[in-house]
């Protein structure tokens, strides 16, 4: 059994900040897709010269990945900014942290999807 | 309410300290850089949660620099870093960080070490004194005594030198007062600032003579503390 997408105890603290404050859960979901839109196109780009944009951008979509509780895409971001320097290490992640990227964003969406909205009618 | 300033260039952390802090009752005022934070706010935050990673210059050298600039009192600051190795503990709290909190923080753990940091400041939501000997402010009638005997004040004076005395001891930003006390945008010339506490020092002796001395912090704003009264200080 492989590390969860998405952190559960993360989730929950997501949900009860959702109480205190409607609107939060949907408001921190966009600003993770934003991250995400920022950072992956830099963290893709494999010319040499690249190797500081690369790595912290990597680094970026690491925090945002786990302050979102995305487990997997925050591992593959990590391994992502201590390979920076290394041009086929890089390419070889690339697959991985567009397909975790992906699916972070689909599960957030369904999680989201699933919990009753805390927003006044 | 308590204030506590958060440099974090992170959008998903930063929102999401926000609400924890929030919820504990704390106001939060979120910067991107150390640089927003310099340009924006001086005096108006309790506590700073510092980002390592920062654009521009980084948490460690903005600590380093604010620590440099701190005479009397010392601002409380905590840093938050995805990178929780020895080393970087080490080196934050050598140079002068209260304490170290690996990201993601942990939002109930996080408030604490806050809580606990402010406790050791003694730094509370207590309500404020209005006795400041010789002075003693009447909030309710907005008005300020020297040694029992009332003190002529505009309005405007007034609520300088009540924002003054309840941030004795830390330096306040002359755009924060610009904000704070004249309500206006802090882009307006701060010569207004200026005038205002010069004239303040002169009739209530702010100079040390009343045992209080607003001081002039170059390129910061104003501080008042309490000194040994001198009667002997000339304007």
């Amino acid at each position: 059994m492989g590390v969860p997408c998405l952190a559960e105890e993360r989730l929950a603290e997501i949900a009860s900040l959702e109480a205190f404050r409607p609107g939060f859960r949907d408001r921190l979901i966009a600003l993770f897709r934003g991250a995400v839109g920022e950072q992956l196109p830099r963290c893709l780009q494999l010319d040499i010269g690249g190797t500081e944009e690369r790595r912290g951008a990597a680094h970026a979509l690491k925090g945002s990945a786990a302050s979102i509780g995305a487990l997997r895409l925050a591992a593959v971001a990590e391994s992502l900014e201590q390979s920076a320097h290394d041009p086929e290490a890089c390419a070889r992640l690339s697959g991985s942290l567009r397909a975790e990227a992906d699916v972070a964003l689909a599960e957030l969406h369904a999680w989201a999807g699933s919990m009753p909205s805390a927003a006044a009618p | 309410m308590l204030t506590i300033g958060l440099i974090e260039d992170d959008p998903v952390h930063r929102e999401l300290v926000t609400a924890s802090l929030e919820r504990a009752g704390l106001a939060v005022v979120a910067f991107g850089s150390a640089h927003e934070y310099q340009r924006r706010s001086v005096g108006e935050v309790d506590l700073i949660l510092l980002d390592w990673q920062l654009p521009g210059q980084s948490g460690i050298e903005f600590l380093r620099v604010l620590r440099e600039g701190e005479e009397e009192t010392r601002m409380p600051v905590i840093f938050l870093t995805a990178n929780g190795d020895e080393e970087r503990v080490v080196e934050a709290l050598n140079a002068g960080a209260d304490d170290y909190v690996v990201k993601p923080a942990r939002p109930a753990e996080l408030v604490a070490r806050v809580e606990a940091v402010l406790r050791r400041h003694a730094i509370t939501d207590a309500p404020t004194p209005n006795a400041f000997p010789p002075f003693l402010f009447r909030p309710e009638q907005r008005e300020v005594l020297r040694d029992g005997k009332p003190v002529v004040l505009s309005s405007r004076e007034y609520d300088l030198l009540w924002f003054l005395f309840q941030r004795s001891g830390r330096i306040v930003g002359r755009d924060t007062l610009l904000r704070q006390v004249w309500r206006i945008a802090s882009d307006v010339n701060t010569r207004t600032v200026d005038t205002h506490v010069s004239r303040l020092r002169k009739r209530l002796g702010l100079n040390g003579e009343s045992g209080w001395k607003l001081t002039a912090i170059y390129h910061h704003g104003y501080r008042l503390l309490r000194v040994e009264a001198d009667p002997a200080v000339e304007d």
